[in-house]
């Protein structure tokens, strides 16, 4: 009998306590993590993955043209379609589960500095493997944004007509290709897997894919701010950046944010009536700091970060030379660095995420 | 002294062995399954080979990690010993070994700590002592069965299992767990996945009734199990319960642990069936020998060291009330006291080093020395930071930078708390100890 009264006083103290507390949510907003991440796999990751995929079609194409017969407008639409290939990459990098981990397609294909004597030695030689570690920083987006632009007019005829270079463009332009295909091709099927995994463990799709989100940002900042910027070994470091050659760093850079806050704010063909993105995930679990909502203060912070980025007004490389410059990117840097602790201790926390394996705490 | 004689008439009547060994081997078996579990999850590797530097505990320092063999070796003994404490064969020598065994794990690196690895520990412990294959056993098939053991083999485990239950109870009654019902606000809307109660987990009541249910149940499942009327009723709690945290959180063998152990308040008739018909079924036969009493003095030796034991059981989780301050935030005096699920605390943490001869500054990537596990238990410990700082400055030191300050710029959440900054990020932290001047580097939780 006194066990049943307890039950009872426990149901009805929970219930008043409950009653008392107004913070229930918008009724009409379900958390559904089946949308969500339906929402993601079809609106987001897979439509990221084609367009790499057809951009890497189209160096491929363009680079055909040009090994056929050189011209100088040719070879500036390798250049573009490298481009091209390398901005879309800026909006698949946070993806780096699943497929995308089967192939370590982040090292393969953004692994920079890039090492500018191996890639010699590898094209004066022509024995080489690009698909061993040992090459990881011989091929890529790095090594072609070092082949394609660190060339000067007079000379660049000669070299992309030496077969010997041609050869190794092609064989970093077809490594490129044949990893892209796979992740692209597996997320056919993986889409469904994906899909499924609804749970919060750490084998769960929503775990392996806000902590690849959370871990690509915090690569971004260490390797393509923190790292040339010297915060690592006290010297600064221009040819650090992701792309010195090209002078194109500060673009990539924004076109990764950029991707960050699409994932936070989810694809723009989401249904209103479901919490399918995360943003609205963090609003439905009251996630808040001090009076504002969590979503809103990263969202803010992530569009400070791209206003700090805007206004650097020239590339980041040859911003390390000039203290008023240098200031700019080191402010940046510090952002980025805020950033990281909102998204790795706030959202994920929030979210009740499970990052490891381990067993936890029980009851 | 009317006391004294009452509580060793107590500890010393003696009672029927089928109990006890019902509970070894039921420990024996789930030690058995955990062990397999541990080895087939790849555990060993992830967590004892592949990391290239360990948190250690206090005063336990000294213990190493044993390398690759010596790993698979101690998991080796681990296993035996559980089969052998469950078949009670060379008991005596294969509950040693799986304490010592159990416990070199343990303290290769406090990452892993979990309450439920040390009342395994606990309970280990207590196993070395008892006469738990003195019925049904191999052992007992060779030398004999007694028909009795001294109550008190009974009694220390069921006061074990009380300490746990209790005392997590207890940790329960704070502000956050009972009026915010934190961390079960954040943790139960995760778990919207599941199919029927999916929808329930989100709503604020459900965490509510979770939390009070929870620390209502700690705090009295106990005396419902001792008291005859509402133990059939509290067991069926203690199944349910269990098993749900089973399905919510990802507690591994724990539950199962306690739905097993629980079964030691049961009337001794249930063990006496149990090990009868398991008897029949295999038949086994043996014959009874009769038990010697202790002598007086072994009496009390006995009861002196259970005096002892419980006194410690007792001392050890009310420890933090000799640190002031934040026990959540700080944590000192935070584990080995069965505080379970009792917060959600999550952190990130950047360190500087200052190399003095050049005064160059030189951010540390935390992934360069640890585990993701270790990383993010580091983050939160303040124990473990100052581990890591030291962690950081033999690293410099080996390449020669001796004269090196350390900074952290940290950030931790607990509960339904935003971020703040957690270290003084102006204090050079190669300075710095944990208990004495932990103020100094520590900011307050406001």
């Amino acid at each position: 009998m006194l066990f049943k009264k307890l039950v009872l006083l426990i149901l009805l103290s929970s219930f008043t306590l409950s009653c008392s507390d107004d913070n229930t949510g918008n009724p009409k907003i379900e958390i559904d993590k089946k949308a969500l991440l339906t929402n993601y796999a079809d609106n987001l990751i897979i439509p990221a993955f084609e367009d790499l995929y057809q951009k890497s079609n189209t160096l491929n194409e363009r680079f055909g043209e040009l090994k056929l017969e050189y011209s100088e407008q040719q070879f500036n639409k390798v250049r573009q379609a490298f481009s091209d290939l390398r901005n879309s990459w800026q909006f698949c990098s946070a993806y780096g589960f699943g497929p995308a981990e089967d192939v370590v397609l982040r090292q393969s294909l953004n692994t920079f500095p890039t090492d500018t004597i191996k890639i010699k030695s590898n094209i004066e030689s022509g024995s080489y493997s690009l698909v061993t570690s040992a090459n990881f920083k011989a091929k890529g987006f790095p090594a072609l944004d070092y082949l394609l632009f660190n060339v000067n007019n007079q000379t660049q005829e000669a070299v992309f007509t030496d077969t010997k270079v041609l050869q190794y463009l092609e064989d970093i332009i077809n490594d490129i290709k044949t990893n892209v295909d796979y992740v692209r091709n597996e997320w056919q099927t993986y889409r469904d897997d994906f899909i499924s995994k609804t749970g919060n463990d750490a084998g769960s799709s929503l775990s392996l894919f806000i902590n690849e989100f959370v871990k690509d940002y915090e690569l971004a900042k260490r390797a393509k701010v923190g790292f040339p910027l010297g915060v690592s070994l006290s010297d600064v470091l221009p040819y650090h950046f992701e792309a010195p050659y090209s002078l194109n760093s500060s673009r990539l850079l924004g076109f990764n944010l950029q991707s960050y806050r699409t994932i936070l704010t989810g694809p723009e063909n989401n249904d209103l009536t479901k919490t399918d993105n995360l943003y609205e995930y963090l609003q439905e679990l009251s996630a808040t700091r001090g009076d504002a909502l969590l979503a809103d203060v990263i969202l803010s912070e992530l569009d400070e970060t791209i206003g700090l980025l805007n206004k650097m007004d020239i590339p980041f490389r040859k911003s390390l030379e000039l203290s008023p410059e240098k200031a700019k990117i080191e402010a940046l840097y510090k952002n980025m660095q805020e950033s990281v602790v909102l998204l790795k201790t706030d959202m994920v926390s929030a979210m009740g995420i499970l990052i490891n394996y381990q067993d936890n705490d029980g009851d | 002294m009317v006391i004294n004689t009452k509580f060793r008439d107590l500890l010393f009547k003696e009672v029927r062995p089928e109990p006890l060994a019902f509970f070894r081997i039921i420990f024996g078996l789930l030690m058995t399954f955990s062990t397999i579990r541990y080895i087939a999850k790849g555990w060993i590797t992830d967590f004892f080979i592949r990391p290239e530097y360990y948190f250690k505990y206090p005063y336990f320092h000294w213990v190493q990690n044993p390398g690759e063999v010596g790993m698979y070796f101690l998991f080796g003994t681990l296993l035996l010993s559980s089969i052998l404490i469950t078949i009670g064969y060379k008991y005596r020598f294969a509950a040693i070994a799986f304490l010592l065994s159990f416990l070199y794990i343990e303290l290769i690196d406090i990452t892993y700590y979990l309450n439920h690895y040390y009342f395994v520990s606990l309970i280990g412990f207590i196993m070395v002592f008892l006469p738990a294959s003195k019925c049904f056993s191999v052992d007992a098939l060779q030398k004999g069965e007694t028909e009795s053991i001294p109550n008190w083999t009974i009694l220390i485990i069921k006061f074990q299992v009380a300490v746990v239950y209790i005392f997590a109870g207890l940790a329960k009654l704070n502000y956050d767990w009972l009026i915010d019902a934190m961390p079960l606000s954040i943790w139960l809307p995760a778990n919207s996945h599941l199919p029927l109660v999916g929808g329930l987990m989100k709503l604020k009541f459900t965490a509510y009734l979770f939390s009070w249910f929870g620390a209502i149940y700690d705090l009295f499942i106990v005396l419902f199990l001792i008291y005859p009327k509402t133990r059939k009723i509290a067991y069926f709690f203690v199944i349910v319960f269990h098993l749900s945290t089973t399905v919510l959180f990802n507690i591994g063998v724990f539950p199962y642990v306690m739905i097993a152990m629980t079964t030691i308040y049961f009337d001794k008739s249930f063990q006496i069936n149990v090990v009868k018909r398991l008897k029949k079924l295999s038949t086994y036969k043996t014959n009874i020998v009769t038990t010697h009493s202790y002598r007086p003095s072994m009496k009390s030796v006995v009861s002196t060291s259970i005096l002892i034991f419980t006194i410690i059981q007792l001392a050890i989780p009310l420890r933090f009330l000799l640190y002031k301050g934040d026990l959540f935030w700080k944590e000192e005096g935070y584990r080995f006291s069965w505080r379970v699920m009792l917060m959600e605390k999550a952190g990130t943490v950047f360190f500087t080093v200052v190399d003095k001869e050049s005064n160059n500054r030189i951010e540390i990537v935390n992934s360069d020395y640890l585990t993701p596990n270790q990383e993010k238990q580091m983050s939160t410990q303040p124990d473990l930071i100052l581990q890591f700082v030291k962690i950081i400055e033999e690293d410099f030191a080996k390449r020669g930078k001796t004269d090196i300050e350390i900074y952290a710029d940290s950030f931790v959440k607990l509960n339904g708390d935003f971020s703040k900054r957690y270290i003084n990020n102006k204090v050079d932290l190669t300075k710095k100890s944990y208990h004495d001047d932990l103020d100094t580097w520590i900011l307050p939780n406001n």
